[in-house]
């Protein structure tokens, strides 16, 4: 691992230089050695400055840990691990930061960044802080940067080492409204006999999560909640055949305005609060279509490895002048007798030039029993569905949530005991 | 206490010192006393209470006015002024900050702003104490950074910053400033030495004081009134050493440092001398070779307004003394050629010898030159004419006296020796006169001061004694004439030089001698065989030795309090272009050049090679140093070592370790738990071992022997010892033995080891050939065994 070492002068540091040159120049020009011995004694603190900051740096591990998904505007938890692996001196007052960067984008700031005030000689010492990406996209972690002012803030040595790792940000989940659960939760025509359960209890068993206000208390897992100090419940998959094919028409014109990409990403948020319900609940079994500037379909049950894959799509779908929703379409193998279509578009169903399913003039063209509705952002039965989320309650969210420390911790960890990454983590 | 309240503190604290300092430089103490009160308060009422806070329009107003007086006061003044404004409106500026709400910016504009008072004070000030504030003030300054550098990044940075500045400050983030204070003296000091002064003269710079010169004058006025005040003002410091091997001398009693020679006791205005007329001036003679009395004396002069120098006479030049140094032969006046205004007002040092100290004290004749060859004779004619010179009707009364004197001490027909010691005597011993400064008394109007002090008040300070001698001699057509200087002083054993004060001004008399007169003195020490001097004579009463006891730790303070400033002033306020030389590049380099002038000449070159080898076989490999020498490299290059590749070469290490040590065992198993320490039975064993037959650790010699048995028969254990030996003159090889034969041969050894092992006896000339047969046999049997591959 290469390391880029550099040290600069602080503002600070100029301020003191400006006077240092002051004072030489006055003990040059008026021979007077008394300005002489304060322009030495001045250069000490300087010297060493330079010197004891950059030892500071040297021999230091850094480790980071950060989860490989998200969701734009939500934090997420960002742990650095920095470990002294000199024998005998302390460092004080690290800085580790980190720059995010958004494909060609300038890094984010404020930078992601946390502050160790000692590490003693052979200790490692753990920080956290919350990282709260903006917009979703591809972001990149490709420099750690260490850095000390120690011991006066006049000369700041600086590390940089890289640390390449990615992560993926989801469009910003929103709030499903009561218009669109009742619309979703309505049992189709006739269909009622189709919806029988076939696995054991509320569907076959899936696995163990976190227990939410509304689950029911018969499903904890009272063993596992004792162990891991919180409720857990059995989750299980839903066996039933209540069927939503959500179908993305991503349109964007030639020359975009900001409003147009604004409806772009509501339209994802849309579809990632979707996914996220259907599968979090597993009500239903879950088709999705995305038509911008390309084409492909993902079929999601709760377990289903498929959902990570298509919030991974999302992070980056580019929408496009002429979307395939006929391509889209053409993914899914069919749509049951209670299922419902949905298509959440960024323009009205009537506006030329869609290229619809073949035969699908206003809904004749679907399938008997499907139940269509078009959802175009902006319109006022989407603003009855779907609501995009208040920044100041996410906010909220993320400190009330345990899982997603807002502040940064610092707690000294035995290397030996150390463990892994978390299993959705990477280090760098 | 919190980290902000602890940088408040410290930050009123540097204020204080900042405007000490200030005010140290401009001889004003109304400023620190400002500062003295208003920090303080800034402290309690604006950081800790919060009653009085100038808010920022406030604030920028106050400082607006100030830079408005400051640049009027600027442009009234002169450049010394100036700078004082500028010093003034750092003071405001500062008072204006206190008052404030703090911030990190306000907290750092009062660092730099006390900073820069320091600037201005070390423009003005050139005293010791500033040196010693300095110090203070760098400790608090790099405490100020470091705390302002927690205050900062914690709160920059920290979700928690009270946490992460306690932290900080706990884990001893404090503790580098200890270090850095200490290695900055020391870097501070190189740089300020080695940082060369390429132009000027002196670094002293200006000083809100100017310049400051001691009160020695050439001309003496008897005329003054009421009470004079001595001056304990620095005059000089004078160290005395051998010049050979510059080991100090030590003085026993009061000396006398000749200064200004004056012969012309002033006809037109009384009481006033005067030199002779205008006099040559010549080089210093060199010192004189092969003299036991001589001494080198290296005098540090105080800035002075005139261009006498002051010495021990005879005065004698030395390989160092400044060309600037000059006499005058007739009167021996040390003198400084060339003194411009800017030299003048600095303290200047020169090196001199001289022969006129024996055992400690001042010899009292001076020679005349005349036989050195420096003074013609004609010239010193003149003087002594000019030393004669007396004029009766201006001194009825002296002439009288001194008749009168002489008359009842029955030498009026005496010898010069003898009227001139009793004339002498008579201020000192009459009990007549008394020592003053105090002339508040009436005066005689229109009356030479001399004759009233003769005739009248007999009050008199050492002018007046020294004249009245002079002038009595001169009655008595002896030469004579007036010698102003200093005489004595104050020890300092602490640096081992003399410290002469203004309050040791004196004046004495010099009175000329032929050298048949000199003889008859039979002065012990004196080296001037055949040569005329002149004569010291001290008629002033109440004279007081040198003052060297050091018992009271007061009086050690202050000798150390002197010799650190005595430092201050030499080596580092007075370091110039100059001294810079002297002090620092010609001791380091000189002996570099010397040798690159000595290893550059290439016919030297074999006889040095020779050398360097003799000196590496006999002297370097022989000695110590050497050893220790290649120790410390040893260690040195360790520590270098382990400092850059320590946890990798220490891995590469501790692996190799155990690759050999797996090997060893591999090769040896349980070697060190079963070797035998008996020479012959260790053989026996390695036979056995080459037939693969190793004594297992567990075992005893002898159980080994019994299981051996065992394996080969019972019986065959109890076999008896055997020797198997070639029938004498028989050719025929010997007979292989058998199993019980090889039986008997060991358990004879096995025996005979344990005899020999525990009992501590040693075997008899036919034992040891028993053994070496039972070797014989065991070996004859082990090796027929594996020529015919059995096993033993």
């Amino acid at each position: 691992m290469s390391l880029h070492r550099h040290v600069r002068m602080c503002r600070e540091g100029w301020y003191y230089t400006i006077v240092l040159g002051f004072i030489v120049g006055g003990a040059v020009l008026r021979e007077v050695n008394l300005l002489f011995v304060l322009a030495a004694v001045m250069m000490g603190p300087l010297f060493f400055s330079w010197r004891l900051a950059r030892h500071s740096l040297e021999s230091l591990r850094i480790t980071r840990r950060i989860p490989r998904r998200g969701y734009a505007g939500h934090a997420l938890p960002v742990e650095y691990e920095l470990t002294n692996e000199r024998q005998g001196a302390s460092s004080w007052g690290v800085v580790v930061r980190d720059a995010p960067r958004r494909g060609p984008e300038r890094p984010a700031e404020p930078p992601v960044a946390v502050f160790f005030p000692h590490v003693a000689p052979g200790q490692t010492c753990l920080e956290s802080t919350s990282w709260r990406p903006l917009r979703r996209g591809r972001y990149q972690f490709a420099t750690l940067t260490t850095s000390t002012r120690f011991p006066f803030g006049l000369v700041e040595a600086r590390q940089e080492r890289p640390g390449p790792h990615e992560v993926l940000i989801a469009p910003a989940p929103g709030r499903l409204l009561r218009d669109w659960t009742r619309w979703s939760d309505r049992p189709g025509d006739g269909s009622e006999s189709a919806s029988q359960r076939r696995g054991q209890r509320e569907g076959d068993y899936y696995g163990l999560r976190e227990w939410r206000p509304g689950d029911s208390r018969r499903w904890i897992h009272w063993r596992s909640s004792a162990r891991q100090g919180r409720l857990t419940t059995l989750q299980f998959e839903d066996q039933r055949r209540d069927e939503l094919v959500l179908l993305a028409d991503l349109w964007i014109p030639q020359q975009p305005t900001t409003a147009d990409w604004e409806r772009v990403e509501v339209a994802l948020s849309f579809l990632v609060t979707v996914v996220l319900d259907a599968t979090r609940v597993a009500r239903h079994a879950l088709y999705v279509g995305l038509a911008g500037s390309s084409a492909r379909g993902w079929s999601l049950t709760a377990s289903s490895g498929a959902r990570d894959e298509l919030l991974d799509a999302l992070a980056e779908w580019q929408p496009g002048p002429q979307p395939d929703l006929a391509a889209a379409w053409q993914r899914r193998s069919g749509v049951g007798p209670s299922g419902r279509l949905v298509v959440v578009s960024t323009r009205a169903l009537h506006q030329g030039g869609m290229n619809l399913p073949p035969g699908s003039e206003a809904s004749r063209g679907w399938p008997a029993g499907t139940h269509f509705r078009w959802l175009e952002v902006g319109s006022p039965e989407m603003a009855s569905c779907f609501a995009l989320p208040d920044a100041n309650r996410a906010a909220e969210a993320d400190l009330a949530a345990p899982s997603a420390p807002a502040d940064s911790t610092t707690r000294s960890v035995d290397p030996a005991r150390s463990g892994p990454a978390p299993a959705n983590g990477g280090e760098a | 206490m919190t980290v902000e309240r602890r940088l408040q503190i410290v930050l009123v604290l540097l204020s204080i010192l900042g405007t000490i300092l200030l005010g140290l430089g401009e001889n004003d103490s109304l400023i620190p006393l400002a500062m003295l009160v208003a920090a303080p308060c800034a402290a309690i009422f604006t950081d800790g209470l919060g009653w009085l806070r100038l808010n920022r329009p406030l604030a920028n107003i106050a400082a607006l006015a100030a830079v408005g007086y400051t640049v009027v006061d600027f442009l009234r003044n002169g450049a010394q002024n100036q700078l004082l404004a500028i010093a003034n409106l750092l003071l405001y500026l500062q008072l204006i900050l206190l008052f404030q709400e703090k911030n990190l910016r306000v907290y750092w504009q009062l660092l730099v702003l006390s900073l820069l008072e320091v600037v201005v004070a070390a423009a003005m000030n050139l005293s010791f104490h500033f040196g010693v504030l300095l110090l203070l003030y760098l400790a608090l300054a790099l405490i100020a950074l470091v705390l302002q550098f927690v205050l900062r990044e914690s709160r920059r940075w920290s979700s928690r910053p009270e946490q992460a500045m306690t932290e900080l400050l706990k884990s001893g983030a404090l503790r580098p400033v200890y270090l850095v204070g200490l290695v900055t003296i020391v870097f501070s000091l190189a740089m300020f030495y080695a940082t060369p002064r390429i132009q000027g003269t002196s670094w002293v710079g200006s000083g809100r004081s100017g310049a400051r010169s001691v009160g020695f004058s050439r001309n003496v006025s008897l005329d003054e009134m009421g009470r004079i005040l001595e001056s304990h003002e620095l005059a000089m410091r004078v160290s005395f050493f051998d010049p050979v091997n510059n080991v100090p001398y030590l003085l026993a009693g009061q000396t006398y440092f000749r200064g200004a020679v004056l012969t012309r006791y002033s006809e037109q205005i009384a009481g006033r001398w005067s030199p002779s007329a205008r006099r040559d001036t010549m080089h210093l003679p060199w010192s004189p070779e092969r003299v036991p009395t001589l001494v080198a004396q290296e005098i540090w002069l105080e800035p002075t307004a005139t261009p006498t120098l002051f010495s021990v006479a005879p005065a004698f030049r030395l390989h160092d003394t400044p060309q600037d140094v000059v006499f005058e032969p007739k009167s021996g006046e040390l003198q400084r050629s060339y003194a411009p205004p800017l030299i003048a007002r600095q303290r200047w040092q020169y090196r001199l010898a001289t022969t006129g100290l024996l055992n400690g004290r001042s010899l009292p004749l001076i020679p005349d030159q005349l036989a050195a060859g420096t003074i013609r004779r004609q010239e010193l004619y003149a003087e002594i004419r000019d030393c004669e010179h007396f004029d009766r009707r201006r001194f009825p009364q002296l002439a009288a006296t001194a008749e009168q004197i002489l008359r009842e001490a029955g030498a009026l027909d005496a010898d010069r020796i003898r009227k001139a010691r009793i004339l002498e005597a008579h201020f000192l011993h009459s009990g007549i006169y008394t020592y003053s400064l105090d002339f508040r008394f009436p005066r005689q109007p229109g009356m030479d001061p001399i004759e009233d002090f003769i005739g009248r008040h007999h009050t008199g300070h050492c002018e007046y004694f020294a004249t009245a001698l002079v002038l009595m001699l001169r009655s008595q057509k002896i030469p004579a004439r007036l010698v102003v200087g200093y005489k004595g002083g104050e020890y300092n054993a602490v640096g081992n030089y003399l410290l002469v004060r203004q309050d040791d001004a004196h004046a004495w008399v010099e009175v000329h001698l032929e050298s048949e007169e000199v003889d008859l003195l039979n002065i012990p020490g004196w080296h001037y065989r055949g040569e005329g001097a002149w004569w010291r004579l001290d008629p002033t009463p109440a004279a007081r030795d040198i003052d060297q006891t050091t018992g009271s730790w007061r009086t050690h303070w202050d000798q150390a309090l002197d010799y650190a400033e005595f430092l201050w002033s030499d080596y580092v306020q007075g370091m110039g272009p100059e001294r810079q030389r002297q002090s620092l590049y010609d001791p380091l380099l000189t002996p570099w050049r010397e040798q690159a002038a000595h290893w550059l000449d290439i016919r030297l070159w074999p006889r040095r090679l020779a050398e360097l080898a003799r000196t590496l076989r006999f002297r370097v490999l022989s000695s110590p140093l050497y050893y220790a020498g290649l120790i410390l490299l040893v260690v040195l290059v360790g520590w270098l070592v382990h400092r850059h590749h320590g946890p990798a070469l220490r891995r590469a290490v501790w692996e190799r370790w155990q690759r050999l040590r797996l090997a060893w065992k591999r090769l040896r198993p349980r070697a060190a738990a079963t070797t035998p320490t008996v020479a012959f039975y260790r053989q026996f064993e390695d036979l056995l071992a080459k037939a693969g037959q190793r004594r297992p650790a567990h075992l005893t010699p002898r159980e080994w022997l019994d299981q051996m048995a065992t394996l080969h028969g019972s019986a065959a254990a109890d076999g008896e010892p055997v020797a198997v030996r070639a029938p004498a003159g028989s050719a025929a090889a010997p007979a292989l033995p058998s199993r019980q034969q090889f039986l008997g041969a060991a358990r004879q050894l096995v025996d005979q080891f344990y005899r020999v092992r525990y009992s501590q006896t040693s075997l008899a000339p036919d034992e040891q050939q028993e053994i070496e047969q039972a070797l014989a046999v065991v070996g004859q049997f082990v090796r027929a065994g594996r020529e015919a591959g059995m096993a033993v």
